[in-house]
């Protein structure tokens, strides 16, 4: 097997097991929440008119230690239940941006000025996205929840968007949302998930690592696009990929590039921009995407501006290893075997989830009238 | 400068040459695709503790015979590329991808040149 080959090999493998014990909890998550928002009043307090719950889903995402991958299913659920679109795409994009042992990471290795701009940004960033996809984005109108079981049919993750029966007992209740988060979502997710760390790990056998990092080390436009473009392909989360940025701008990387690359890097990936593809609306996650790397973009500009010429992160070098120290501390680890078997999980998921997908289009051909744009998508 | 600083500044220095020994093995390791995970896993953290203790001695020399915080810190972020490597696992065994693993070369060229520099400098 050639070496591009083995690459991608090893991509898609890191991809889906480092990912997989989180897209699997926030399932289960996300079914329980499917199931008891609608019924609550929680949902009323998030879809509230004002400012409010679109601070407070960015709050509550910047605490959460989820990925970009983890987070999708998650952001799914709150969106099928009802949830306005703004809060649900700026949750989305804060939880991986940002989370406390990600900030005290780069607080160790990128320094203080960086790490503001990281903060700042990570809070700033998905409240400007928020409130873009808001404006511009596809809702979930009730027409089309109420329309969408005839129209989807075959599709459960589409038939289970009505609001679910709030006058069943708790048990059965939890059941059911366990059932529609892993047996009608999961499979979705993951069926979509495969095809976008397909991508990535074509990206990252066939891309050059020098090239990428040749262009790192620059300040230019380009550059800066360059540097949105790949962080917004690529899977990383905000604690592992902080070193590596420490080391890019270590060994001459702009500060701007930096924080495009770190911000772009960890909001977001292909897995799970192809996976809000087809389940939130295309015309939302252009727009995501769009707005995450131009802001990202024009952060990246000011930062430049802010700290070149001449910038050079110092600090007292124990510190700096205590608090790396104090920021993977933080980070919870996921144990060897209870990766492996959220691996077989996912990979059980995506395998129904694909036989799924096949067996709809079939059975699409064979009746010749349906059509081929699923109404899952916006 | 005492007695006791001037024949600790070289034992820092070789603490370090050591430690960069330690970080050039491990690169290696993260390359091999077969290392088994805890075991790489132990050793960045040997790294780790060993550079703390370092600092720490390095910290009550006097400031002339203190070793130069840029390469004390391009050790720190070293160590922080190993631990970020020590959790790309493939099962039981460490493989990188190819970004993570030119930043952990260049790190470690890094960190060679700077100590090459130092001791042409003490020479």
């Amino acid at each position: 097997m050639s070496v591009a080959w083995q690459q991608f090999a090893t991509t898609v493998w890191q991809i889906v097991s480092e990912s997989a014990f989180w897209v699997i909890a926030s399932l289960v998550v996300g079914g329980l929440v499917h199931e008891f928002l609608p019924s609550s009043r929680f949902r009323e307090l998030l879809n509230r008119k004002g400012q409010g719950a679109m601070l407070g889903a960015i709050l509550f995402g910047a605490i959460l230690p989820i990925c970009s991958c983890g987070v999708i299913p998650l952001a799914i659920s709150l969106y099928r239940s009802g949830v306005r679109l703004g809060p649900v795409m700026a949750f989305a994009a804060a939880t991986p941006i940002i989370n406390p042992a990600a900030v005290i990471m780069s607080l160790a290795l990128l320094g203080p000025q960086i790490t503001l701009a990281y903060v700042t940004l990570g809070l700033v960033l998905p409240y400007c996205l928020g409130l873009i996809v808001e404006r511009w984005g596809t809702p979930l109108s009730a027409e089309s929840v109420a329309e969408t079981p005839d129209c989807c049919s075959g599709t459960p993750v589409c038939e289970s968007t009505v609001t679910p029966a709030s006058s069943a007992g708790l048990v059965s209740r939890i059941a059911a949302g366990l059932r529609w988060g892993i047996a009608d979502l999961g499979p979705t997710i993951a069926f979509y998930m495969t095809l976008g760390v397909l991508l990535a790990g074509l990206i990252a056998a066939f891309l050059p690592p020098a090239w990428v990092d040749s262009y790192l080390r620059e300040s230019t436009g380009t550059a800066l696009l360059a540097a949105g473009v790949f962080g917004a392909s690529i899977y990383v989360c905000a604690v592992a990929h902080i070193p590596l940025v420490a080391s890019l701008l270590a060994t001459g990387a702009a500060p701007g590039i930096s924080i495009v690359f770190l911000v772009t890097g960890t909001a977001t990936n292909l897995p799970e921009l192809v996976a809000l593809y087809n389940t939130i609306g295309r015309r939302t996650v252009v727009m995501y995407a769009a707005s995450l790397i131009v802001g990202a973009m024009l952060a990246g500009v000011i930062v430049n501006a802010w700290l070149l010429p001449g910038f050079e992160p110092v600090f007292d070098p124990v510190r700096s290893l205590d608090l790396v120290d104090a920021g993977e501390r933080l980070q919870p680890t996921i144990g060897n075997v209870l990766s492996l078997v959220s691996t077989a999980g996912l990979v059980a998921l995506a395998g129904f989830g694909t036989w799924r997908w096949v067996a709809l289009r079939i059975r699409r051909r064979s009746t010749a009238g349906g059509s081929d744009d699923s109404c899952c998508s916006g | 400068m005492d007695g006791s600083a001037a024949t600790q500044a070289p034992g820092g220095l070789q603490r370090l040459e050591e430690l960069n020994l330690l970080s050039a093995a491990l690169v290696e390791k993260a390359g091999l695709g077969s290392t088994p995970a805890h075991e790489f896993r132990i050793e960045a953290r040997m790294y780790r503790e060993l550079l703390r203790q370092t600092m720490l001695n390095n910290r009550a020399q006097s400031t002339s015979d203190q070793l130069p915080q840029h390469l004390l810190l391009d050790m720190v972020r070293m160590s922080a590329l190993l631990h970020s490597a020590a959790d790309c696992k493939t099962g039981f065994v460490i493989t990188c991808p190819a970004d993570l693993m030119l930043q952990l070369k260049s790190q470690q060229s890094r960190v060679t040149q700077g100590l090459k520099m130092i001791q042409m400098m003490r020479e």
